[in-house]
C-alpha cells in the first residue's frame, strides 16, 4: 500500500497532455530540468511556473491530487528555504530570530531555490501523473534503440522496467504480511549485536525471496502461455509524434527562447 | 519495422472435425521432481465448444495436463492435439499458434498480469503476435468487454480485487482469440463474490462457443459443467456427465474430494432412510423432494424397501441403524421430541476416520500441553472489542478499514468471521493479534488493553495467528527449525523447544522422524499449511487466529483442517476464524460476525445471523448463506414445512425427513378422514 503512492501514480484523465508522446514527455522533462537553472531571476521562474500551471490545467489532473502527490518532498522543499534563511547573513536584517539574523537576502534566495525545486518536482511529477509507467519504460527502450547495433537488448530492458514496476507494490504488501506474521510468532529484529540482527532478518528476507521466485517462476509460465518469445513484438501503444506533439514543442521552444533573453539582458 | 503478424494456420479449416482437444496414451513425468505427479498413458478427447470441469485431489496430475494442453510442456510419449495441432512439433508459429488457440489463466492472479495498467496487460499476448497496433486495440476493447472490465481499462491491477484480476487475466487469453481455455483452479484464491464473477464469465463464453476446460476443487462448479472428467494419481479415472460421476460419491470422498452440496444432502438423507433418486444439482434434489412430498414418483413402501436395500455399512453407528429401522414414510419414529437423537451422518468411512484422527491427537495433546500452560493461563482469555477503529492512512477518512467494530466473547468459544474481500476481516483479526493498533475505541484482548504497547508485546504469547497462506512466511532450513521458531522466541531452552516441536508436530499429524528434518519449502501443499498451523501452536497459544486456513488447499487438505479447528473447539481453545466459506463457519461456530466495508453487518449465533429472514441481506453484501439454509429456504418455498434455524447438512436431512413424515401421516389423517 505505501509504494501505492510512491510508484505507478498514474492519474487517469483523458486530455491532451496525457495523450503527447512520452518520448517528448521525457525528452521535456531532461530539457525543464536545465532550463530551470538557466531561469536566474523571480520573473523567469514565474514563467516556467505559469507555463507549468498551465499545463496542470490541461491535464485535467485535480489540484488536490497534484498537491498530494507532491506532499512527500515537501520538507525537501523547506530545506533550502530553512537553509538560506539561517545561514546566508548578507543583505538587509529583517528581524532576529533566536540570535539568528534573518535577512532578506537569505529570504530572497530561500524562496528562489524552493521555488525552483518545486518546479522541478512538480515537472517530474506531472509526467509520472499523466504518463503510465509502461509508456515511460516504452519511451525509454525506443529512446534506447539506436544503441541496439551496440548490443543494448532495448525490449528487453523495457519490459524487465515494466515487470518490476508492475511487482513492487505486490511485493511490498507481501513484505508487510511477513513482517506482521513474523512478529506474530515473536520475532524481535532490533536485539543483539550486528550480527545477531542480520540473522533476524533471515524470517522477512528468505519468505520474501521465496515468493518473488515462485512468482517468477508463474510469471514465466504466464508469459510463454501468452507467446512470449524474445523476439520482434508489436505495440498497443504507439509512439507517434502529433500535431499537439509538435504544438508543445514549439511552445516549449518560445518559452526557452523567452528564458535565454531574459537571462541575456539580466546579465547586462 | 519489419513485424511479423503470426496468423495462426486456423486450424477449423483444415480438420473441421477434429476434437478441440485430444489426448491419445499421454505420458508425462517429471525426471527430477517426484512431488508432481506424472501422467500415463492419458486418453481423452473434449469436442469443441465443451465445457469439462476436471477434478482430482492435489498432485493428480491436473497442472501437468494443462500444461500439455498448452504445449507448455510435451508428452514423454503420445501425443497431445490442440485444436487438431500436434504440440510436439517443434516449429516456433505451431507452437504460437497452439499457445494462442488455447489460451492457460493459472491460479494466482498477481503472478500473471504483467503490466501495470489493464488495458496494456490486456495487449501483452496480442503483442508477443505481432497483431498490428489498430487490430491490438480493438481485440483489448472487445476482450475487455468480454469479461465485463471495460471500465477498468486504465485502472493499476494492484487496485482491483482478486476476481476483477482474474477476469483480467481471462481478458488477457481472449485479446489472443483463443478457441480453448484451460483455467488451473481460478478461483481457489477468490472470495465468493470473485468466484462467481468468474463463473459467470466463463458460461458466457462457453456460450458463444468457447470451449472451457476448468479444473477445479469446487464440486458445486464441477456440477454445473458438462462433463466431469476425474483424475488420480495421474490417470482418468472417471469421466461423464455430472450426475453420472457424481453417483459414485463414495469414490469420490476415498480419492480425496468432494461432492456437491446436493449429493451429500441426498447421501445423508438416504442414510436416514429416505431413499432419494441420483442427483447432481439442487434443483433436481429439491423436485425429487417434492414429488416425495406429494408422493407422485414413488409408492411410499417401495422407498422404504429400497432405503433397508441400501448400503448400511456407511455407518457403524447403531443409534444411526435404530433410527433407520424406523424410519420410512408411513411410520417415521419420532425420537426425544422431534429430534432423531444420535443420528449422525458422514459421507463415507474415509471422511469420519480422518475427522477422527485429528480430533483425536488434540484430545490426546490435551494432557501434555495442557500441563505446561495451566500455570501461565490463571487469567480468563476473553475478547471484548468496543467501537474499534482502523485506518491504513490517515488519508483514508470515511474509508477506514474498520469503523466501529463492537463484539464481546467468552473465553472457549468460537467466533466466526466472514465478509468478502476488503470487508476488514484481516484487520480485524490483526487487531485482536495485537499486530496493528486501533485508534479509536476498546480492543480488550484477555484482559489486556491492547492500547498499550507492553500489553501487546506480552499477548503474542497468548494469543497465535495462522495468516492468510501462511506457508508464504517459511524460512527455516527444516521443519523442526520452522516450528521452533515461536518456542525460542519466546526464550524456551532447546529441550524445552524441541518438546513443543514435537507435540505440535504430533497434534497436525505429522510424524516426526518423517518430516522433522525435511526442508519445509519441498512439502505438499496440505503439509506445507499443517507445518505453518503447527508452528504457532508450538507456541502454545491460550487464542487462536485464523485467517482463512483452509484458503487454496485441495479438499482432503481443508477437512484435516476443518477437523483439526473443532478439535482445539473441544479443548476449549478460544478460537476466531475468518473464513469466505459460510458452510465452514455455520459448521464450527458459536458466534457469527458479518463485516461489509469495515462495519459490523450483523452478529450473533449462526442460528441467528442464518436466519432466513436475514438472506436478502447477506445477498446483499454478497454474501448469501450457507448452502444447507439456502436449500432450506427452498425446500420451504416448494411448501415443505421445516424449522428455522438450519444451516448445517445433517440437522437439515433430519428436518427434512421429520417434515416428510408429517405431511405425509396429514395426508393420511386426510384420507382417513374422507
Amino acid at each position: 500500500m505505501a509504494f501505492d503512492s510512491i510508484i505507478g501514480q498514474y492519474y487517469y484523465r483523458d486530455s491532451l497532455i496525457h495523450a503527447l508522446d512520452p518520448r517528448l514527455k521525457l525528452s521535456l522533462l531532461l530539457f525543464f530540468i536545465a532550463l530551470a537553472f538557466v531561469a536566474d531571476s523571480f520573473l523567469a521562474l514565474f514563467i516556467l511556473l505559469a507555463l507549468l500551471g498551465w499545463t496542470v490545467g490541461l491535464s485535467r489532473i485535480p489540484l488536490p491530487a497534484v498537491v498530494k502527490a507532491l506532499l512527500p518532498t515537501l520538507a525537501l522543499l523547506l530545506f533550502p528555504l530553512l537553509f538560506n534563511l539561517f545561514f546566508v547573513q548578507s543583505g538587509t536584517i529583517l528581524t532576529q530570530l533566536g540570535g539568528i539574523a534573518i535577512t532578506d537576502e537569505g529570504l530572497y534566495r530561500g524562496t528562489y531555490m524552493s521555488l525552483r525545486l518545486l518546479f522541478l518536482f512538480s515537472c517530474a511529477t506531472l509526467v509520472t501523473l499523466t504518463t503510465t509507467t509502461i509508456a515511460i519504460s516504452d519511451a525509454c527502450a525506443a529512446m534506447l534503440r539506436p544503441f541496439r547495433r551496440l548490443g543494448v537488448p532495448d525490449i528487453e530492458i523495457a519490459l524487465l522496467v515494466s515487470i518490476a514496476l508492475r511487482f513492487i507494490p505486490t511485493l511490498a504488501d507481501a513484505y508487510s504480511d511477513i513482517l506482521k506474521a513474523q512478529q506474530a510468532r515473536g520475532a524481535i529484529f532490533d536485539k543483539g549485536g550486528p550480527i545477531a540482527r542480520l540473522r533476524g532478518l533471515l524470517p522477512l528476507l528468505v519468505p520474501l525471496f521465496a515468493q518473488a521466485f515462485r512468482h517468477g517462476e508463474d510469471l514465466a509460465v504466464a508469459m510463454e502461455s501468452r507467446c512470449y518469445h524474445g523476439g520482434e513484438r508489436s505495440h498497443y501503444r504507439e509512439l507517434r509524434m502529433r500535431k499537439a506533439d509538435y504544438g508543445a514543442l514549439a511552445v516549449v521552444g518560445a518559452v526557452a527562447l523567452l528564458i535565454g533573453a531574459l537571462r541575456l539582458f539580466h546579465s547586462f | 519495422m519489419a513485424t511479423r503478424f503470426v496468423k495462426p494456420p486456423s486450424p477449423q479449416d483444415d480438420n473441421t472435425d477434429a476434437a478441440a482437444v485430444t489426448f491419445v496414451d499421454a505420458s508425462y513425468s517429471y525426471a527430477q521432481n517426484q512431488q508432481v505427479a506424472a501422467l500415463t498413458r492419458i486418453n481423452f478427447a473434449i469436442e469443441k465448444g465443451e465445457f469439462v470441469a476436471v477434478v482430482g485431489s492435489n498432485g493428480c496430475g491436473k497442472s501437468t495436463l494443462s500444461k500439455l494442453v498448452n504445449a507448455l510442456l510435451t508428452p514423454c510419449s503420445g501425443r497431445v492435439f490442440t485444436m487438431g495441432l500436434d504440440t510436439a512439433q517443434e516449429q516456433g508459429d505451431v507452437l504460437l499458434a497452439i499457445r494462442s488457440q488455447a489460451g492457460l489463466v493459472l491460479q494466482n492472479p498477481d503472478s500473471q498480469i504483467v503490466a501495470s495498467v489493464v488495458a496494456d496487460d490486456i495487449a501483452f499476448g496480442p503483442e508477443n503476435l505481432c497483431v498490428p497496433h489498430r487490430e491490438i486495440v480493438t481485440r483489448v476493447e472487445d476482450a475487455l468487454a468480454a469479461v465485463k472490465m471495460s471500465e477498468r481499462r486504465h485502472a493499476n491491477p494492484v487496485r482491483l480485487s482478486g476476481g476483477q484480476k482474474q477476469r483480467v487475466c481471462i481478458a488477457g487469453m481472449l485479446a489472443m482469440q483463443p478457441s480453448v481455455l484451460v483455467l488451473d483452479e481460478p478461483g481457489a484464491m477468490l472470495d465468493i463474490r470473485g468466484r462467481r464473477g468468474v463463473l459467470r464469465t466463463l458460461h458466457r463464453l462457453h456460450k458463444q462457443g468457447m470451449t472451457v476446460i476448468l479444473i477445479t476443487q469446487s464440486m458445486e462448479e464441477a456440477a454445473n459443467a458438462q462433463r466431469v472428467l476425474v483424475l488420480n494419481k495421474g490417470q482418468v479415472l472417471m469421466s461423464g456427465a455430472p450426475r453420472e460421476v457424481f453417483k459414485r460419491h463414495k469414490l469420490l470422498v476415498d480419492i480425496g474430494l468432494d461432492v456437491p452440496f446436493s449429493v451429500r444432502l441426498a447421501v445423508a438423507l438416504r442414510q436416514l432412510g429416505l431413499l432419494v433418486p441420483d442427483v447432481a444439482s439442487p434443483d433436481e434434489l429439491l423436485q425429487a423432494l417434492s414429488e416425495a412430498r406429494t408422493g407422485t414418483s414413488a409408492d411410499v413402501s417401495d422407498t422404504y424397501a429400497g432405503a433397508k436395500k441400501n448400503d448400511i455399512e456407511d455407518s457403524t453407528n447403531s443409534a444411526l441403524s435404530d433410527v433407520r429401522a424406523g424410519v420410512g414414510f408411513g411410520q417415521i419414529v419420532l425420537v426425544d421430541n422431534g429430534r432423531l437423537s444420535g443420528a449422525r451422518t458422514s459421507v463415507g468411512a474415509h471422511v469420519s476416520s480422518e475427522r477422527a484422527d485429528a480430533g483425536a491427537n488434540v484430545s490426546d495433546a490435551q494432557t501434555s500441553v495442557g500441563v505446561g500452560s495451566k500455570g501461565a493461563g490463571a487469567s480468563n482469555p476473553t475478547l471484548l472489542l468496543r467501537d474499534a477503529r482502523f485506518a491504513y492512512s490517515s488519508n483514508d477518512v470515511g474509508n477506514e478499514a474498520l469503523r466501529g467494530v463492537s463484539l464481546n466473547l467468552g473465553a472457549g468459544e468460537l467466533l466466526g468471521v466472514v465478509g468478502h474481500t476488503g470487508s476488514g476481516k484481516t484487520t480485524l483479526l490483526q487487531l485482536i493479534a495485537g499486530l496493528i493498533r486501533a485508534q479509536n475505541g476498546l480492543v480488550q484482548v484477555a484482559g489486556l488493553d491492547l492500547s498499550l504497547r507492553q500489553a501487546r508485546c506480552r499477548l503474542h504469547s497468548l494469543v497465535g495467528m495462522v495468516f492468510q497462506y501462511p506457508e508464504r512466511q517459511f524460512f527455516a532450513p527444516t521443519v523442526a527449525e520452522e516450528i521452533a521458531f515461536g518456542p525460542h522466541n519466546a526464550g524456551l531452552d532447546k529441550t524445552r523447544c524441541d518438546k513443543r516441536v514435537r507435540e505440535a508436530m504430533r497434534l497436525l499429524g505429522l510424524d516426526y522422524e518423517r518430516f522433522a528434518q525435511r526442508s519445509p519449502f519441498e512439502l505438499s501443499g496440505g503439509e506445507k499449511r499443517r507445518v505453518a498451523v503447527a508452528s504457532v501452536i508450538a507456541a502454545d497459544p491460550k487464542i487462536l487466529v485464523f485467517d482463512e486456513p483452509t484458503a487454496g488447499l485441495d479438499v482432503s487438505g481443508q477437512r484435516y483442517l476443518q477437523a483439526f479447528i473443532s478439535g482445539l473447539k473441544q479443548r476449549k481453545k478460544t478460537i476466531v476464524l475468518a473464513s469466505h466459506s459460510l458452510d465452514l463457519i455455520a459448521e464450527l461456530a458459536d458466534h457469527v460476525l458479518v463485516l461489509d466495508h469495515g462495519t459490523v453487518a450483523m452478529q450473533g449465533s449462526p442460528a441467528d445471523v442464518f436466519a432466513s429472514h436475514n438472506a436478502n441481506e447477506l445477498r446483499r453484501i454478497n454474501l448469501g448463506l450457507p448452502r444447507a439454509a439456502l436449500f432450506a429456504l427452498e425446500l420451504q418455498a416448494a411448501g415443505l414445512n421445516l424449522p428455522a434455524g438450519i444451516f448445517t447438512v445433517e440437522p437439515l436431512a433430519q428436518a427434512i425427513i421429520l417434515a416428510l413424515k408429517a405431511g405425509h401421516t396429514g395426508k393420511q389423517r386426510h384420507i382417513h378422514g374422507v
